[in-house]
């Protein structure tokens, strides 16, 4: 419950989903994988969003910054906080941006003035832990408006992990998963409370090691190595007690919640989520992983699943929803929102 | 508002960036009256880490070498909770503001603030002989008071960002070259302002290291990127 001096609400979110699909069978056919390793059984994959060459993470976050400002028609000049989320922060021409922060850059191409800017890094939880932090400026009234912002171009992840003999170096295969896109959110003040709401965030630090993305070797641009198996029984090592957990916190009904969105991994470890989250809390109404077409998006993964809910109509203002997070490291956290007024019109 | 409890700060020395902070980490907790597992927020400020990494957090590879609260979740079970801030060497009070409000998300406990950066790789021009800081902080107690931040983005010059390229002849992704802002000079006495290239650990550091306890201390941060922060303490 809040307890605050104001409360919050998400006045607006926008992804920009690049046009471009790659098939899967262009980068990761069965004969190019080690073992007949079939991508498509195995994820679920069909293929990923190719970012034009000029589109890098900054001008990625633009759009769908700029996307989401338009659908809460708010002025760039009320934004008192940028937060840019992105992992890699990487270019078009995969030069990465390291300092100062790319939120500086990115409240200067939006016209932001006066706003405070800085990067936050939790891997795919980046955004929601960013969501957690503006939430709790604006219920103590530092601020009104904040602009969540994160770009991902990440797809030279895939060229870097063919670069390889997959064979010696599975650790890579997970990189072939990845798409680009970006994700926007708009956080403001509100009248009712509970509007959003946060689940106790937790780091189960002794699965740091699990995915790691750095600078690639003899080659331009980053790379990730994941010991994905592992890294998913982690998360469902833990994930019956996180759930009630969260929903304790937050004093939520399970059976309440109208949609539910979690970090996009292949079907059958949702399948097994589902039945763990299911054998706890009980039956979900709408469980939504349609990321089939557009990847792993690291960081704006919940935000890319929500825009193409926009797109195929499914979700109404005032609707219960809840996001749960897992990023590398490993970060667990869950965010309740209530559907945006005039959702309806946004697509 | 928060308070610092208790900080230390070091060289980093060949041991890297990790042992350096992990090293500081429990010689500031060894000597103030807090256990390890009050810690329950830890939030590492920097930008340069080893060979580029970006994915996980660095404050999770401290948590982990920390051992703190690293086990499997039950219903009482307490975790902390674990992330990276940056804005090149105004990274600090980013932290201290993100500190203040997760420590109302998860009360009662402390938080753990590290700063501090290494060299990417060899190949990388790197002019820098960083300190890394640790601090625990609070929202309440005795110590140095941190009252008010206020950041100014105006003299943010874009062809001072900092990137990394990759350096065909040397096959490797290296720092890339940019400019830097020009000090301001007849700096006022009634602050102190760090030098520009005072990476994040060593602007605390030198900060920390002249407070006046008692008085109203205001501390000014200056990016190479032309970046401010101003800190009122008390």
């Amino acid at each position: 419950m809040d307890s605050e001096a104001f409360h919050s609400r998400v006045l607006s979110f926008a992804s920009y989903i690049p046009q471009q699909f790659v098939p899967l069978a262009d980068y990761a056919g069965i004969g190019e994988l080690p073992g007949k390793l079939d991508l498509h059984r195995l994820t679920g994959l069909e293929g990923h969003r190719k970012s034009k060459p000029e589109e890098g993470s900054l001008e990625l976050s633009v759009k769908a910054a700029e996307k989401c400002l338009e659908r809460a028609k708010i002025p760039p000049q009320d934004i008192d906080l940028v937060v840019n989320c992105a992992m890699g922060k990487i270019a078009g021409n995969l030069e990465m941006h390291l300092s100062p922060s790319m939120a500086s850059l990115i409240a200067r191409r939006l016209g932001i003035e006066n706003a405070t800017c800085f990067d936050m890094s939790n891997a795919c939880s980046g955004m929601l832990t960013s969501m957690m932090l503006a939430d709790s400026m604006i219920k103590s009234g530092e601020i009104q408006n904040a602009l969540i912002v994160s770009g991902e171009n990440v797809t030279s992840l895939i060229d870097e992990a063919k670069s390889n003999n997959l064979w010696l170096r599975s650790q890579a295969i997970a990189s072939l998963t990845v798409g680009d896109g970006s994700a926007a959110y708009l956080l403001g003040r509100s009248e009712e409370p509970n509007q959003v709401m946060f689940s106790e965030p937790f780091t189960l630090a002794q699965y740091t090691n699990l995915c790691i993305g750095e600078a690639a070797k003899k080659r331009a641009g980053p790379s990730m190595r994941t010991k994905a198996s592992q890294l998913q029984q982690g998360v469902l090592d833990n994930l019956g007690v996180f759930l009630s957990r969260a929903m304790q916190d937050m004093n939520l009904n399970w059976e309440e919640i109208e949609h539910i969105y979690s970090h996009p991994t292949s079907p059958k470890s949702m399948r097994k989520g589902g039945r763990v989250a299911e054998s706890v809390l009980g039956k979900m109404k709408n469980f939504h992983n349609e990321s089939h077409d557009i990847g792993n998006t690291g960081s704006t993964s919940h935000c890319m699943l929500l825009e193409k809910s926009i797109q195929a109509g499914d979700l109404k203002s005032g609707e219960s929803t809840l996001l749960i997070s897992f990023g590398s490291g490993l970060a667990m956290l869950a965010m309740h929102i209530m559907m945006p007024e005039g959702i309806e019109e946004w697509s | 508002m928060v308070v610092v409890h208790g900080w230390k700060s070091a060289p980093i020395g060949r041991s890297g960036l990790l042992k350096s902070i992990a090293a500081l980490s429990k010689k500031v907790i060894a000597e103030s009256p807090i256990n390890l597992n009050d810690i329950s927020v830890i939030i590492h400020g920097g930008v340069y880490r080893r060979n580029f990494r970006v994915e996980p957090a660095f404050a999770t590879h401290v948590q982990d070498a920390l051992g703190l609260k690293c086990t499997a979740m039950s219903p009482e079970s307490r975790h902390c909770f674990s992330f990276d801030v940056s804005d090149g060497s105004c990274s600090p009070y980013v932290a201290f503001d993100a500190a203040k409000h997760m420590l109302k998300i998860k009360p009662g406990g402390y938080c753990l603030i590290t700063l501090g950066d290494e060299r990417p790789n060899a190949q990388s021009n790197w002019p820098y002989k960083p300190i890394s800081c640790v601090m625990i902080v609070s929202l309440e107690g005795n110590g140095p008071r941190l009252t008010t931040t206020k950041y100014d983005l105006a003299g943010f010059d874009e062809s001072t960002c900092v990137n990394m390229t990759y350096n065909e002849k040397k096959s490797k992704n290296v720092i890339s070259t940019h400019n830097v802002i020009k000090p301001p000079t007849n700096l006022p006495d009634s602050m102190f302002v760090g030098e520009v290239n005072w990476l994040s650990g060593q602007q605390m550091h030198e900060f920390l290291s002249q407070f006046s306890p008692g008085a109203t201390n205001i501390h000014q941060i200056i990016d190479q990127s032309g970046k401010i922060v101003t800190a009122t303490w008390k």
